[in-house]
């Protein structure tokens, strides 16, 4: 009996501390949290029904853990020292858990933004390569482009540079022959004694009528002849590039309608003598002009000489 | 009876080493809050206001541990350390949220520009 009184005496001895424990648990936790822990728990409760539950399971447990604790301190002592703590800690850890789940979801945005961006800058990139790869080609082909009209340019410059040196060729050419035709009709203005002069419709030799023809006839005279051969030697070599013109001219006395028609026979006649004479008949014509046109006073003896006249004008044939 | 007799002992050592006790000082833990108050201050958490609120807390507890150590309130000290750990590491999270929200909202913002056909 006495052996079964002392080991219950002992049983109780050894569970004092936690019947002790229990009943200073009991007591203590029956004053109210505190705030601490109040936070604590309603963040971690935030946090566990949030964000964190997901995607910071790790962190949310640790924050559990903490939150543990403190609710342990608490129920050993709601007031002491550690409790309070302990809750500070637990509330710092899961508002820690909250910021590293947002940390995390902002981690996610910028994964997510930054694979847009990537997709974005690739599109970007593709499409100012497919621009400046037309715009090269479009360059190169201008650049072709530009070559042939180059060469084009150049083969025009060669032309015209060419056209300029026949030009100035042909015009030296032209003044040569202008300048021995001026020559040959001084020469023939020398030898023959004749009036040779330059007007606009031409190079004008005049041949007096007395030297040419007997009074009112229109027969050359032997004399004539010789006049009308320097002439016709003169003449024939520049015919082809020139229209030569044989005038006959009368003076007042008579009628017009005979002086018209005596002018005409006398320039006809000049007209085929030059043609016997080697001038081509489709380079020269002939046309009386009777007394139309005047050079002198007919009142006069000396004026009626000069009007009395046959004018052969050689003129330059226009070019086509 | 002589079991009851150790037992009793035991028990009485057990209250009077638990009376008699001293706390060592929390130098490690010490260490450890200090490293991380300068792990906040590295990612700039006192550029950040709710960062820099919370390591300014984490100071102050370091303050007030080292104070409590002086005064052979070790125990005191460490409950302190431990709130400041907690609010060191809490800035450091605020300090990289901030700066990962910032990043996130620039790309963002540069995805819109690309989007609406603006330059970057």
């Amino acid at each position: 009996m006495r052996e079964i009184a002392i080991k219950k005496l002992a049983l109780v001895l050894r569970m004092l501390p936690m019947l002790m424990g229990s009943l200073f648990a009991t007591a203590c936790a029956s004053a109210p949290p505190p705030r601490q822990l109040l936070d604590a728990r309603a963040a971690y409760n935030e946090a566990r029904l949030g964000k964190a539950a997901e995607i910071a399971p790790a962190e949310l447990h640790s924050a559990s853990e903490s939150l543990n604790a403190a609710e342990r301190a608490y129920q050993d002592d709601p007031e002491s020292a550690e409790t309070f703590a302990l809750a500070y800690v637990a509330l710092r850890t899961a508002q820690l858990v909250q910021v590293q789940a947002d940390t995390k979801a902002a981690k996610a945005d910028l994964d997510k933004a930054q694979r847009e961006l990537d997709q974005l800058e690739a599109d970007e990139m593709a499409r100012t390569k497919n621009e400046l790869s037309r715009a090269k080609q479009q360059l190169s082909d201008k650049n072709k482009e530009l070559a042939v009209r180059n060469e084009q340019l150049s083969a025009a410059g060669q032309q015209l540079q060419t056209k300029e040196e026949q030009l100035a060729e042909e015009k030296a050419a032209r003044a040569a022959a202008e300048e021995r035709e001026r020559d040959a009709m001084r020469r023939l203005a020398a030898a023959a004694a004749l009036n040779v002069k330059e007007e606009p419709r031409g190079t004008v030799i005049v041949l007096p009528g007395s030297v040419l023809f007997a009074s009112g006839k229109y027969m050359l005279m032997p004399e004539a002849q010789q006049k009308l051969g320097l002439v016709a030697d003169t003449i024939a070599p520049q015919a082809q590039k020139h229209e030569i013109v044989v005038e006959g001219h009368t003076d007042s006395q008579g009628t017009p309608e005979s002086n018209q028609v005596l002018s005409e026979n006398r320039a006809r006649a000049v007209m085929d003598f030059l043609i016997s004479r080697g001038v081509p008949a489709q380079s020269i014509t002939s046309v009386g002009i009777g007394q139309m046109r005047p050079a002198a006073d007919n009142s006069s003896a000396e004026g009626r000489t000069t009007n009395r006249r046959v004018e052969i004008i050689v003129k330059p044939r226009e070019s086509r | 009876m002589r079991k009851l007799a150790l037992t009793t002992t035991a028990m009485l050592l057990y209250m009077g080493a638990s009376a008699c006790a001293t706390v060592a000082p929390p130098s490690e833990r010490l260490t450890t809050a200090e490293a991380a108050i300068r792990g906040a201050v590295e990612v700039d958490a006192n550029t950040v206001p709710r960062a820099a609120l919370h390591l300014k807390l984490a100071q102050e507890q370091v303050d007030k541990a080292k104070r409590f150590i002086e005064e052979g309130s070790n125990q005191r000290a460490d409950l302190a350390l431990r709130q400041a750990q907690a609010d060191a590491e809490l800035a450091i999270a605020l300090s990289k949220e901030h700066d990962m929200e910032e990043k996130t909202h620039t790309a963002q913002a540069k995805v819109a520009k690309l989007k609406a056909g603006k330059p970057l």
